[in-house]
């Protein structure tokens, strides 16, 4: 059975849904933009998301201890002061989900799981599929840097090249950095090629109209679509990247503020690794999870910051209209190895914050062996009749607060009601 | 492109239809929970196809079958595997005619019941695939292979494995102490601004750095113990060379650790020792000589007036390889002669192990993993007995 | 009941590869039968015990393309490049000539680069980053311009030895067997290779370090992309090998730790070798491990520890997994008979077919496409496993000559991104798109390999199939700089476009208009017609009313170097 659009309907009218997130404004809904903020590697859920003190199957933080904020229970120490910060001021606009089973343990697996609820080769991630699903985005998705999917809506993604190549492509300096001493085109015609190539690609669409060549016509025609309205955008600041040396993601993101702002991009996708860049996949030294960690969260500090700083195409500011979704692809082993570190872990993590997410509220559990327990849905409670959570249950959950029927894409997986608040 | 599911449900139609009407075999075979005798005669007529029965999708042992069984099933159930799990004996399908008898319970515990694979963890395409091959597997005709494993005669004699384990051991068993008073001897090199961190920890980039007095450091370390070379505990971890001032290469790649297990003062004095990674120095005219990577496990436990060493894992150095298992050296029970195995690497590729067994008498079976070679003798009490000395920790 | 019926005749009894294929359908190169007339009947599907009404899918029924664009596809998917004027000239007069420039360009020199980026595609070497650095080797180290050199050929050493084996005619199992790997100065200089004091760019090379003879298995590009950690024991790379050589898929098996019921002072060694559910996968997967300690390392990030091959640690295999090597139950004796026992497994062949017929189609394979995989393993496997071979039969498939479909929603156009886009225009114009030693078009750090419609082998895993903006961007730019770069030699001899112009040639003259249909025909495989010989002609005077002839010939080239004829396939 797939999770069709009546059903859909119906979980909204039965209240699994707020009608405050999707029928009462449901502009804003569809509205709502999306940044999600990569940890690359694999984290520990222990150092932040999960207190499992006093469990002798599971190696934590013995420096730290349970603390609650806003309604979050979480792992506080005194080395990881932004994570303390982050729950204090954004908690309660918060929702963390513990115990979501990724079902693999290998890197390239588990990032297009994490992200497509699939080890399918021909999926699409949740940001290309909201971006997909909406319209009048210009740069509907925007990649600054991480993992991407995509195969029903490649239109939509649009790459900005980790050294912000997308810039330079659009002003010229791209061929600037060249060995070959080039300067382009002048304006004039570079406009009259395309302007000639735009006609053709016109010329082609009448010509191809065959089901196997329908698919290729219909996306040249999106992509030159889209290129004009780039082009026409004012004071578009994709910005360029220095890679000289380590570039914080809070400055990375600056592009996708900027786009949110404009209203021409719904989905942003930025990778974190940790402190210096260094990645999450600690094998060895699992101490450095917490370096990572505080690293992450004076990021996110930052970047909410911005965001409250900026005002929003709907609400006063883009705290209001864009919804963060803060995950890895992976957890790490209970215990620790020979090595100090911890191995992959099928089940992990996930934080949502913003407009539409049921704050303050800590939804999902891990068991003595750091698997996740079964949860009622709808009310986010423990339950031995429950679901296990698992990355599909947090892309149902993301495509709800997006205005998308995840039933078009998952099937019967529903979204987490609890999170919809 | 077509939804998956539509797929799979259409050929789950396909065979369904098909065996009502298609390459069902009109005779069924009895499950009575016993294999069918693994004649490779028909049991059954196909009533609607050309000779030979052809299932709906076409799948044949060839095609799929010889497959399905090897990703799913050979790990345990195959005549060739030494870890079985616990499957049957007789039970394998890695030749078509032995499985054809064992249709109907591969129906029964693979279709059915979902009992095996254990875990499960078929996805259902295969499932469907394999379905279509059960319905004629059991009327085809099957060439099963010839054993076509390749001919591993030994070519070393029992002495020349004994002359290659004396080769390999020439300088004794590998010490943590070589590479650890190497690395701190190599700090006569530097100056003030060449490491640039203080201590004995390197820092920077791999472009390194090179001192006033013609040493070139790179890459970082992480050292505690004792600045000077005496024995005690320690721990290195590396992953630098440092060129000294005769361009005499220090690689180092991995990690040292001795420790106490137990405290001073106890009896048995327990050490435990590590020797992991890639170690080696140009000017060193031992085993630390030879490039040598090592992934090498130390116990040594001492009593007043005797003590054991037991070592495990693998030494390399040149072209000397050589692996320790659960390899104990005793001076009281044994003399100083070991227990357990040691494997040496041949010319060939081939591993030579001498099981020394528990006699004491530093003679050994020596063999292949195919071949019994005969038994050589050796006298390593030598090698033991320095290592633990070396190993000796001042308490 | 009906539904079954119709599905049994379409699928079912179809007989062998040399049989006559049921009436409605031909027998294709492969030996699987394609349907050439659509059968609209309707039929029940069983859903469960529910008898539902469904459509039936209709067999596809393909469009041929016409020689030219027949020609101008093989060319591009085995050469890399555009087919020459004379040789679609040829094909135009006689189309039976296809097949016989498709059998050149099998020995063509550029055939064995197509491959290394086919491969590519699906293999993942090509990452732009590995644990180690050029900086880490002395040799290296001072000359920044290393890095990308570096990367790509550590990334290219399997890719090569595979291109190698098969454009050399040798069976393709020589690529699991092969005593030699493929080496450049780059890696001769900082590996253990007997590189040829002479040689020049790839050559045959063999480490000196005692590793055995399991070709791209013994590669140390292969493992530098597919890493292990201490504590992973090779399971990593296991995963990553039986998904590369049989196209089994241990990680896409719907398995779930929860229903292994692992107990809180379970150690995970022991449950994978004792728990029922955990040895679903660890029964086979570790024994394959335990072969490959040779390459494991005990510190992923320290060049010593993973250039070389350890082969003291061989059996440690046999000590951390507790575990003999052995190949899906055939025990081996280490990694040389790994290779060798993978090469006699039959779902290799099969998975070469699947792998190539991905690559030319453009599109994934599935159960739809048993039959015809399984007529390709058959012919690889009578050839010898000559890889010409099986490309040769998947050329003469019709779904790989298709210009258009009915009856299935597949594609059968083609994009033309990254890499090969900066191929052809290369090879056009001279130009390479390149930076401080960077291939900008086939790296993403500072280039736009992906952007164009790449792989990068980490977070883009499957070549773009459809035009995106970036694709489109990148594309037009490269055509500026392509464009720019040919028209300097405007007039000149050595010119493969603008050789026999002037300034003074301009349109209505005998020379401007067969150069410009010369080109058309040359970059699309198809004759000018009259509306885009209007359109550009109109481009042409709009530059040229306030620019040279050069700059009104370099936009119309560029044009068409942007042209959707010409970016497809």
């Amino acid at each position: 059975m797939n999770w069709t659009r009546r059903e859909f309907a119906g979980l909204v009218a039965a209240g699994f849904l707020a009608p405050s997130a999707l029928m009462a404004a449901p502009t804003v809904a569809s509205k709502r933009k999306f940044l999600f903020v990569f940890a690359a590697g694999g984290w520990d859920p222990t150092w932040v998301f999960a207190p499992m003190f006093g469990r002798s199957g599971i190696d934590v933080d013995t420096d730290s201890t349970t603390s609650t904020q806003s309604g979050i229970e979480f792992v506080d120490s005194q080395e990881r002061p932004s994570v303390r910060a982050f729950f204090q001021r954004y908690g309660s606009r918060t929702c963390v989900l513990n115990g979501m089973e990724v079902r693999s343990i290998t890197h390239d697996t588990c990032r297009r799981l994490v992200l497509t609820g699939s080890t399918q080769a021909q999926g699409d991630d949740w940001p290309a599929i909201l971006a997909g699903e909406s319209s009048g985005f210009t740069l509907p998705c925007l990649v600054l840097s991480g993992p991407s999917y995509t195969a029903k809506h490649p239109t939509v993604v649009v790459r900005a090249g980790e050294t912000g190549q997308l810039s330079k492509l659009l002003s010229g300096e791209a061929l600037q950095e060249s060995d070959s001493i080039l300067s382009g085109f002048d304006p004039r015609m570079t406009d009259l090629v395309a302007a000639h190539v735009n006609s053709r690609a016109g010329a082609f669409a009448g010509l191809r109209t065959g089901v196997g060549e329908a698919g290729f016509v219909r996306d040249l025609s999106n992509a030159h679509e889209q290129l004009a309205l780039v082009r026409d955008l004012p004071d578009l600041d994709l910005g360029s990247v220095d890679t000289s040396g380590y570039v914080p993601v809070s400055q990375r993101v600056s592009p996708a503020i900027t786009c949110f702002r404009q209203g021409i991009t719904r989905c942003a996708t930025v990778k974190h690794e940790g402190l210096w860049g260094t990645g999450w996949d600690t094998h060895a030294a699992i101490q450095l999870q917490g370096d990572h960690y505080e690293t992450l969260f004076a990021d996110l500090l930052l970047i909410q910051d911005m965001l409250e700083n900026t005002p929003g195409e709907v609400e006063a500011s883009l705290a209001d209209e864009v919804v963060m979704v803060v995950f890895s692809e992976m957890g790490r082993t209970p215990k620790v190895n020979a090595q100090g570190g911890k191995d992959h872990w099928t089940d992990t993590s996930a934080m949502i914050l913003g407009p539409g997410v049921s704050g303050g509220r800590v939804i999902g559990a891990y068991d003595d062996v750091l698997l996740g327990q079964k949860v009622d849905l709808a009310s986010g409670e423990l339950s031995e009749s429950g679901t296990r959570l698992t990355s599909a249950h947090l892309g149902a959950t993301i495509l709800a607060l997006g205005d998308v029927d995840p039933g078009d894409y998952l099937g019967s997986v529903p979204p987490i009601g609890a999170v919809l608040g | 492109m077509l939804g998956y599911h539509l797929v799979v449900s259409m050929l789950i139609a396909v065979i369904v239809g098909s065996l009502l009407l298609g390459c069902k075999p009109s005779v069924e075979p009895i499950d009575s929970g016993e294999p069918e005798e693994a004649t490779g005669q028909d049991t059954s007529v196909c009533i609607t196809c050309d000779s030979p029965c052809e299932s709906p999708l076409g799948v044949t042992w060839e095609s799929y079958g010889q497959g399905f069984f090897q990703t799913y099933c050979n790990a345990c159930h195959s005549s060739t595997t030494e870890a079985r799990n616990g499957a049957p004996e007789g039970v394998d399908f890695d030749q078509a005619s032995v499985t054809a008898a064992f249709e109907e319970r591969i129906r029964v515990r693979v279709l059915e019941e979902h009992s095996m694979p254990v875990g499960g963890g078929v996805p259902e395409e295969d499932l469907v695939l394999l379905e279509d091959l059960l319905v004629c597997l059991g009327q085809s005709e099957h060439s099963d292979p010839q054993d076509s494993s390749p001919d591993n005669e030994p070519q070393w004699s029992v002495e020349e494995v004994l002359n290659a384990v004396s080769a390999g051991l020439q300088y004794g068993l590998p010490d943590p102490y070589s590479p650890r008073d190497t690395f701190l001897g190599m700090f006569v090199g530097r100056d003030s601004q060449c490491p640039s961190d203080s201590g004995f920890n390197l820092s920077g980039s791999f472009n390194g750095c090179l001192s006033s007095t013609g040493y070139r450091f790179a890459g970082t370390s992480a050292y505690e113990g004792p600045t000077t070379p005496q024995k005690g505990p320690f721990h290195l971890i590396g992953d630098f060379y440092i060129i000294d001032n005769q361009a005499q290469w220090f690689r180092g790649g991995g990690e040292l650790l001795v420790e106490r297990v137990t405290g001073p003062g106890v009896w048995p004095k327990i050490v435990g020792a590590s020797i992991l990674g890639s170690w080696s120095y140009d000017g060193d005219d031992g085993w630390l000589g030879g490039s040598s990577t090592l992934a090498t496990w130390i116990r040594i436990e001492s009593q007043p007036t005797s003590w054991t060493l037991e070592l495990d894992g693998s030494f390399g150095f040149g072209e000397h390889y050589m692996v320790f298992e659960d390899l104990l050296f005793d001076s009281d029970e044994c003399g100083g002669h070991p227990k357990g195995r040691l494997g040496v690497r041949g010319l060939d590729g081939q591993w030579y192990h001498l099981d020394f067994g528990q006699a004491c008498s530093g003679c050994a079976e020596i063999s292949t993993v195919d071949t019994i070679l005969g038994e050589g003798c050796i006298d390593l009490r030598d090698v033991g007995e320095s290592l633990q000395d070396i190993m000796r920790l001042h308490q | 009941m009906m539904l079954g019926w119709t599905f049994f005749l379409w699928f079912g009894c179809n007989g062998g590869a040399n049989s006559p294929c049921m009436e409605g359908f031909v027998r294709n190169s492969a030996g699987a039968c394609d349907r050439v007339v659509e059968d609209s009947r309707v039929d029940t599907a069983v859903e469960g015990d529910t008898m539902v009404e469904e459509e039936p899918t209709p067999a596809p029924e393909y469009v041929a393309l016409d020689a030219g664009r027949l020609l101008r596809r093989i060319s591009l998917d085995l050469r890399g490049t555009l087919p020459s004027l004379s040789e679609i000239q040829e094909v135009q007069t006689d189309p039976s000539r296809v097949d016989v420039l498709r059998d050149a360009y099998l020995e063509d020199p550029r055939f064995e680069q197509r491959l290394v980026q086919l491969f590519a595609e699906q293999w993942h070497t090509q990452v732009d980053e590995f644990l180690v650095t050029y900086r880490e080797y002395q040799e290296l180290a001072s000359s920044p311009g290393s890095e990308f050199p570096f990367e790509r050929a550590v990334g290219d050493e399997p890719l090569r030895l595979m291109a190698h084996v098969a454009a050399n005619d040798q069976p393709f199992s020589e690529i699991l067997t092969a005593d030699y790997t493929l080496a450049n100065e780059v890696l001769a200089s900082v590996w253990s290779l007997d590189y040829p004091s002479d040689g020049e760019g790839w050559e045959v090379s063999r480490y000196t370090d005692g590793r055995p003879a399991a070709g791209v298995l013994a590669t140390n590009g292969l493992w530098w992309r597919y890493h292990t950690t201490v504590s992973n024991y090779n399971r990593g790379r296991v995963a990553a090998l039986v998904r590369l050589l049989v196209c089994e898929d241990y990680l896409a098996r719907p398995v779930s730790l929860e229903e292994a019921e692992l107990e809180e002072d379970d150690e995970v060694e022991d449950a994978l070798r004792s728990n029922p559910y955990c040895m679903g996968c660890h029964s086979s997967l570790d024994p394959i491990a335990s072969a490959l300690f040779g390459f494991y390392s005990l510190n992923e990030y320290n060049i010593f520890e993973i250039d070389r091959y350890h082969a003291e640690r061989e059996p440690l295999g046999h000590q951390l997994l507790e575990t003999q090597p052995e190949w899906f139950g055939v025990p081996v004796s280490g990694l040389g008979e790994l290779g060798g026992a993978i090469a006699e497994d039959p779902r290799f062949p099969r998975c070469v077919a699947e792998r190539m017929t991905k690559g030319l189609l453009r599109r994934d394979v599935g159960l739809n496409d048993f039959e015809t995989i399984e007529g390709l393993r058959q012919s690889f496997v009578d050839s010898g496993l000559q890889l010409k071979s099986l490309m040769r039969a998947i050329t003469d498939l019709p779904a790989y000559r298709a210009a258009d479909v009915s009856g299935a929603e597949v594609s059968t156009l083609h994009l033309l991104g990254a890499p090969r886009l900066a191929d052809i225009v290369e090879d056009l114009t001279g130009f390479r798109w390149s930076y401080w030693g960077f291939d900008l078009m086939t790296s993403d750090t500072t280039g736009f390999r992906v952007m164009a419609g790449g792989v990068d082998g980490a977070y883009v895993t499957d070549p773009q199939r459809t035009p995106g903006l970036t694709w489109l961007l990148v594309t037009q730019r490269l055509a500026e700089a392509g464009s720019i770069s040919a028209i300097r030699e405007f007039g000149s001899d050595d010119s493969a476009f603008f050789a026999d112009l002037n300034i003074s040639h301009s349109p209505g003259n005998a020379v401007f208009e067969k150069a410009l249909e010369d080109m058309v025909l040359r970059l699309t495989g198809r004759p000018l017609d009259e509306a885009h010989r209007d359109s550009l002609v109109t481009l042409w005077q709009a530059v040229r009313n306030t620019g040279s002839a050069e700059d009104a010939w370099a936009g119309v080239f560029a044009a068409l170097l942007q042209d959707p004829e010409v970016l497809s396939y």
